[in-house]
């Protein structure tokens, strides 16, 4: 089984905590002068997303986990599972609720997206920073009011609820920013 | 089903550029002079002979926590090692009769790398003559006043290891068992940390986690009568045999300085040697063969002197507020 050292240790690497896969965020070397050194590290868990602390003992050896981030196109769900495909292999493969969570909001069919595979499992998806999404409700649009700057609920084609101005109508289309959910303006097809 | 993983290195190989350029800037580099500069002033100022001593030496350091290099070569069939310190050399200087004494010079420790580690860095070391604790660490922190002009507040604190420890996690770490730490780690974090076989381990977790953080940032912080299982080079306190004549020094949580009484007893300088080896043996390390010259220095006499260390690549970082220490040398590894 592969192990890392911890004087591997690096951000990014992939190490098994407990069971669980894992990705080091920041890795901290702590020795005082005349004694035992640490590695402090940052960790994310990439089933849960959870960011824990956890110290080795300098020169212990740690599970390395068979993690691999692959890009591939969303291509469609169904009531199992939300599919993907390899642009070249044209491999397909289905991941399931736990994997996809809260980022099943931005997923349109034909984005690439970051899959995140363990033991050839996927277990978390990234979708692109952002995103041309298709307003499918919304209030009916204040034509003209582009100054006041007000925002009203609008949700979207993927089921994302994003804050936009009052002045969008239903079946505009809007980019949007993933990671914080923000309208960052109107876009073309 | 096999899938190819995205490949950045093969973008990178494709880069024939490598990154030659220093990991300092020229600033920064020029700073580091200046302090160089500043520190041998202090010293020359004072009649302190500055002295280089060998870094490739055919004895090593049996200290367990210190891993040093092995140097080897195609045709010279000899063992070497890189020094981690100039201190034995310097004391068979002090043997012979030099005087008061300092070096600025590079030590090597293996796997030693982070942002406040390189295992190769520039130690100031220095030894006073007649010095006790007590007026070394005068001469330390005016040495630092004069470096960082400042960016010190005044007055610095001084503490013991045991009142340092004591304010943070309840416990005597003279008398606690190892036990007794375990638990205390436990309650104050929910950190997951390794379960550790000694005392000593446990002793450096919680310093270096828990109570070396809660240093005033902008004040040195001095740290007397360390546990006499950590004496390393030190005496013992005559009063109190269970602390050793040692003290530290930090910036903020940024261990600087590490000072002792020097021991000149020979007896128990070997003795402390084979004890390291022993433990050594325990953990699967290398025994190290003892520096005779060393001893019979000592055996010839050391006169009465006190000794420091500092990270010198630690204080630039602290002058010119550098986080990393890659940003004050020239080329990190």
């Amino acid at each position: 089984m592969a192990s890392y050292s911890t004087n591997e240790f690096r951000g990014g690497l992939k190490i098994m905590i407990d069971g669980d896969p894992c990705s080091i965020i920041e890795n901290e070397f702590v020795k005082p002068g005349k004694g035992q050194a640490f590695n402090r590290v940052k960790i994310r868990n990439l089933k849960t997303g959870r960011v824990l602390e956890k110290t080795y003992k300098s020169g212990e050896s740690v599970e390395a986990a068979d993690v691999i981030d692959t890009d591939m196109q969303y291509l469609y769900k169904d009531t199992e599972a939300w599919y993907f495909m390899h642009p070249e292999t044209y491999e397909q493969i289905g991941a399931d609720e736990n994997a996809v969570g809260d980022n099943m909001q931005w997923l349109k069919e034909q984005d690439m997206c970051v899959v995140t595979l363990w033991n050839d499992v996927p277990i978390a998806i990234t979708p692109p920073n952002h995103v041309v999404l298709k307003i499918s409700e919304t209030d009916p649009g204040l034509r003209g009011d582009t100054a006041s700057g007000g925002t009203k609920p609008a949700t979207c084609e993927s089921g994302a609820v994003i804050k936009v101005p009052l002045f969008l109508e239903e079946g505009e289309l809007i980019k949007v920013d993933t990671r914080t959910g923000e309208y960052l303006g109107r876009a073309k097809e | 089903m096999i899938l190819a993983p995205v490949n950045t290195w093969a973008v990178l190989k494709n880069n024939n550029h490598s990154d030659w350029r220093p990991t300092a800037d020229l600033e920064t580099l020029k700073q580091r002079a200046r302090l160089l500069q500043q520190t041998r002033s202090f010293f020359y100022a004072r009649d302190v002979l500055e002295v280089e001593t060998p870094i490739l030496t055919s004895t090593g350091s049996t200290e367990v926590h210190l891993d040093q290099f092995d140097v080897n070569s195609e045709t010279d069939n000899s063992n070497y090692y890189l020094i981690t310190s100039p201190e034995f050399a310097m004391k068979r200087l002090l043997a012979a009769g030099s005087g008061d004494i300092f070096s600025l010079g590079k030590v090597f420790r293996a796997g030693e790398k982070g942002s406040r580690h390189q295992p190769e860095f520039t130690m100031l070391e220095w030894y006073r003559l007649g010095f006790d604790l007590e007026k070394l660490m005068q001469e330390v922190e005016q040495l630092l006043v004069v470096l960082f002009d400042d960016k010190l507040v005044q007055p610095s604190v001084t503490m013991t290891y045991a009142q340092a420890f004591e304010k943070i996690i309840s416990l005597n770490p003279l008398t606690a068992t190892i036990d007794e730490l375990m638990f205390a780690v436990k309650q104050h974090s929910d950190m997951d940390v390794p379960s550790l076989d000694d005392r000593q381990s446990y002793l450096d977790l919680i310093m270096s986690h828990f109570v070396e953080p809660t240093f005033s940032p902008d004040r040195l912080t001095f740290v007397t009568h360390y546990p006499a299982e950590q004496a390393s080079l030190a005496r013992l306190n005559k009063n109190d045999p269970r602390v050793a004549e040692r003290f530290e020094v930090f910036a903020g949580g940024l261990e600087l300085a590490n000072g002792f009484y020097e021991l000149a007893d020979v007896a128990e300088q070997r003795n402390r040697m084979l004890y390291d080896n022993k433990q050594r043996v325990e953990m699967g390390l290398t025994e190290i063969e003892l520096d005779q010259d060393f001893l019979s220095a000592l055996e010839a006499g050391l006169p009465d002197c006190s000794g420091v260390a500092i990270g010198f690549d630690r204080l630039v970082m602290l002058a010119t507020g550098k986080q990393n220490i890659n940003d004050v040398i020239s080329f990190a590894i």
